[in-house]
């Protein structure tokens, strides 16, 4: 058996599918082999790393497409913008985007914003009917105040 | 716990149990859906190969002579569902072509020297008929038979991709574990 069959033996041995006897003949041939035994190493690094991998979550977007179209009376659709309800639709905004974004918005209610223009805002005047009914002890405060 | 077996579903199913359905899709949904995403490296393609799954299988239920199976089965339609997407998006070469890599070269794209992050470089680069016979052994544990069925393979072809990605994988991977 040449170091080919060897290697070819390491990846049945990983799948539990060497026998005893073969098993044995691979050891003895990896106390000598430094490739084979790198094979064996890395290969059971890698199923442990895989094995570590975590289950993807499935979007709800996805339960409702699969769901909805199969068991509400829908037709069969692929994802489209018309299909998803708008509440369920992700909507993908680059970062700088929404930042600058953002920005605008803070800007522009600061300019818009009574506290940067208070000498032009209008003080609201009392019509004359309700000023009449104002007790006159009180139209006195509201004149000193002014 | 699952109050119901796959072949008890299928069988209801068949009768067009809406709850049936939705039992397996949960019970599967996770599953085929990783499966796709580690095919495509896509959330968006692997969210389209799970949606058609599953109607697939709602569809051409009666067409799953032995309801045991049913696993296996969705997988199949899964597996074929990707293909049909990559190769529509021309991002896969073909099986008879020597090379176990995608374009991509894999260390030289992983910056990062972290061990873990150097394997999953090189995994996502693997093409997808390496990747999935990975996939389908070391997570979902499938013996080399239920690759067969879901691949649509030899168990000879499925050992020998098996081996070949183990190898290209080694090769890649031995600096990084000197003895």
């Amino acid at each position: 058996m040449n170091h080919a069959d060897y290697q070819e033996q390491v990846s049945l041995y990983l799948d539990g599918m060497l026998g005893d006897r073969a098993s044995a003949g691979l050891f003895s041939h990896l106390a000598d082999c430094e490739e084979c035994r790198s094979l064996l190493k890395v290969s059971m690094s890698v199923r442990e790393h895989v094995a570590e991998q975590d289950i993807a979550n499935v979007p709800s977007s996805l339960d409702q497409r699969v769901l909805g179209s199969l068991l509400f009376g829908g037709t069969t659709t692929r994802r489209s913008p018309w299909y998803a309800p708008v509440w369920f639709t992700r909507i993908s905004v680059p970062l700088p985007a929404a930042a600058s974004i953002v920005f605008l918005i803070i800007v522009g209610s600061l300019l818009f914003s009574p506290l940067l223009s208070q000498g032009q805002v209008k003080e609201a005047e009392i019509p004359k009917p309700f000023v009449d009914k104002i007790p006159q002890e009180l139209q006195k405060t509201l004149d000193y105040t002014r | 716990m699952d109050l119901h077996s796959d072949e008890q579903l299928v069988m209801e199913l068949r009768n067009g149990s809406a709850d049936a359905f939705e039992e397996l899709y949960h019970r599967y949904k996770r599953h085929i859906f990783t499966f796709c995403l580690k095919l495509t490296g896509d959330r968006s393609l692997a969210e389209d190969a799970t949606h058609d799954t599953f109607l697939k299988m709602y569809h051409n239920i009666s067409a799953l002579i032995d309801p045991r199976i049913l696993r296996s089965w969705l997988y199949s339609i899964a597996r074929n569902g990707v293909y049909r997407q990559l190769q529509r998006n021309q991002r896969n070469g073909s099986l008879d072509e020597e090379s176990v890599w995608t374009e991509e070269t894999p260390l030289m794209l992983a910056e990062r020297r972290e061990i873990k992050d150097i394997m999953t470089t090189c995994l996502d680069a693997l093409k997808a008929e390496y990747k999935e016979v990975l996939f389908l052994r070391e997570y979902e544990q499938h013996s080399y038979e239920e690759i067969a069925v879901i691949t649509g393979d030899s168990v000879s072809s499925v050992k020998s991709r098996l081996f070949k990605a183990r190898k290209a994988l080694a090769e890649k991977l031995k600096p990084f574990f000197k003895e």
